[in-house]
């Protein structure tokens, strides 16, 4: 078959899926919604039940997903680091398309990011989605304005203090509670009304420090790849 | 309840399809596409938030890092001079013996082949930057000492080209043959030719025959007595890329499809 019409073929085929998609996306019913009758909701304030199993119920499992985050973290580094840097400053990109949409896009996906985050208990999303959303506006960023503008402004030696000092940070969450005289993981801070930002502290602390976590830790892993193994 | 059905389906013929491509990069960009439909999936299926996840991790970041990843070992750099016969752009498309043999060997090594035309003074000062692989068009001297030369795979010749109204006795004496190799793009070379600029260089022979066929009435022709053969040059340090290709050839040889390619451009 001839490059142009299989490229037509392709494209008709790939708005059809599309189409089809966006048609039932419309009419789709909406997903089963917890309400305040559901015994976890109550319990952690978090109608989003997801937030509240792995957050909550299986906060153990959920630190031990963490533990294999910053082990692969480590990993890269330990791994990338023998290897000669490509040492050249990051082109200046061709495209001023790219250049001009990242200074739009960085902030709004910032925020996607930050929403993903914070409201993880409300709505889906949580600290891991959002901390990668966030990443990959860095990595427009980079894109638009190179490897190295973005490291000095993210002023990379403290940054990575802080890569190390999240997981303390989030451990230490998990085993205050024995300071007062409470089993290990329990929920520490009063939980208000189930949907309210503020209905459920302790999810939303939890989801701030992995989201900051995993912003850090992708960062990390994104910038150890570009600097080592070419520009971007 | 369509959708379902199709996306569920679209995910293996993605998965197979994106597991078979020759070039890595395809299949990069086919594990991305793959993360995307089964975001949508998740979606559909009343799961967003590891939809949010699979889309963001799977689809963006994981296809950077593959991409990162394969950058430096998923392809195969070559830069060189346009030579008619051995590396030529034709009707868009680049072709010569050079290109097939490169091509041949990229595709044995599972890697992306990518030909950069740029000037021959140039290639050396490319490859001991580290910006390219390999060198090629033509290349029949002996490179610089870090630079590692491939087996040859072709015997050429030296032709000294001068402009005739220069020739007396006091520059009979031809000149070192490895200073006077025209450094430029060889394209400016046939163009000054044509245009009758008196000129001159030592060119090999795949690049007088390109030469020759313009009017040569005022320039002076000496073949120089010394053996010469093309070869490929490999960057510092990737002594393991040269003695591959060097295995290469001689397996094109052995098998005699080496011949075949330079009877079917240099006939």
């Amino acid at each position: 078959m001839r490059r142009p019409v299989r490229t037509a073929l392709a494209a008709i085929l790939s708005l059809l899926i599309c189409g089809i998609v966006v048609l039932d996306l419309t009419v789709l019913e909406d997903p089963p919604r917890p309400d305040d009758s559901n015994l976890l909701a109550v319990e952690t304030g978090a109608p989003n039940l997801v937030s509240a199993v792995y957050l909550e119920a299986r906060l153990y499992d959920t630190l031990f997903e963490l533990l294999v985050f910053t082990v692969a973290v480590i990993g890269v580094r330990f791994y990338l680091s023998h290897r000669p840097s490509t040492a050249r400053s990051t082109p200046i990109p061709e495209s001023h398309v790219l250049q001009a949409s990242a200074q739009i896009l960085f902030p709004l996906i910032l925020v996607l990011g930050l929403y993903l985050a914070f409201f993880g208990h409300l709505s889906p999303g949580g600290g891991f989605s959002g901390g990668v959303v966030a990443a990959s506006g860095l990595l427009l960023c980079v894109m638009s304005i190179g490897l190295d503008t973005v490291y000095s402004r993210l002023s990379g030696a403290g940054v990575e203090r802080l890569e190390w000092a999240l997981p303390m940070m989030i451990v230490a969450v998990c085993v205050l509670p024995l300071a007062f005289g409470r089993p290990i993981l329990s929920n520490l801070l009063p939980v208000g009304q189930a949907g309210h930002v503020f209905g459920s502290p302790s999810i939303l602390l939890l989801n701030a420090l992995i989201g900051l976590k995993v912003l850090i830790g992708s960062w990390m892993v994104l910038h150890a790849f570009i600097h080592h193994r070419g520009e971007i | 309840m369509i959708s379902r059905i199709v996306l569920l389906l679209l995910l293996p013929i993605i998965a197979g399809v994106s597991l078979f491509q020759r070039r890595r990069l395809a299949a990069v960009i086919g594990m991305g596409l793959f993360s995307l439909v089964l975001a949508a999936t998740y979606l559909l299926h009343s799961a967003p938030d590891v939809a949010v996840t699979e889309a963001a991790i799977g689809a963006a970041l994981v296809t950077v890092i593959y991409v990162l990843a394969i950058r430096r070992t998923g392809r195969l750099l070559v830069v060189g001079d346009e030579v008619p016969g051995l590396l030529s752009v034709e009707g868009g498309k680049l072709v010569g013996v050079e290109v097939d043999i490169l091509d041949g060997f990229a595709r044995r090594l599972g890697f992306d082949l990518s030909i950069q035309v740029v000037p021959l003074k140039d290639v050396e000062r490319t490859l001991l930057q580290g910006d390219a692989d390999l060198g090629a068009g033509g290349l029949s001297a002996q490179p610089g000492a870090s630079l590692h030369r491939s087996r040859a795979h072709l015997p050429t010749a030296l032709v000294r080209l001068r402009p005739k109204a220069g020739l007396d006795a006091s520059s009979e004496e031809a000149p070192a043959a490895e200073h006077c190799e025209y450094p430029g793009y060889f394209s400016d070379l046939v163009e000054a030719i044509q245009r009758n600029d008196p000129v001159e260089a030592t060119l090999d022979m795949a690049r007088f025959l390109a030469v020759s066929r313009t009017d040569l009435s005022r320039w002076s022709v000496d073949r120089l007595d010394v053996p010469r053969s093309y070869a490929f040059v490999a960057a510092p340090r990737r002594e393991d890329l040269r003695d591959q290709l060097t295995a290469y050839i001689d397996e094109l040889e052995a098998s005699g499809a080496l011949d075949e390619i330079v009877r079917r451009y240099l006939s």
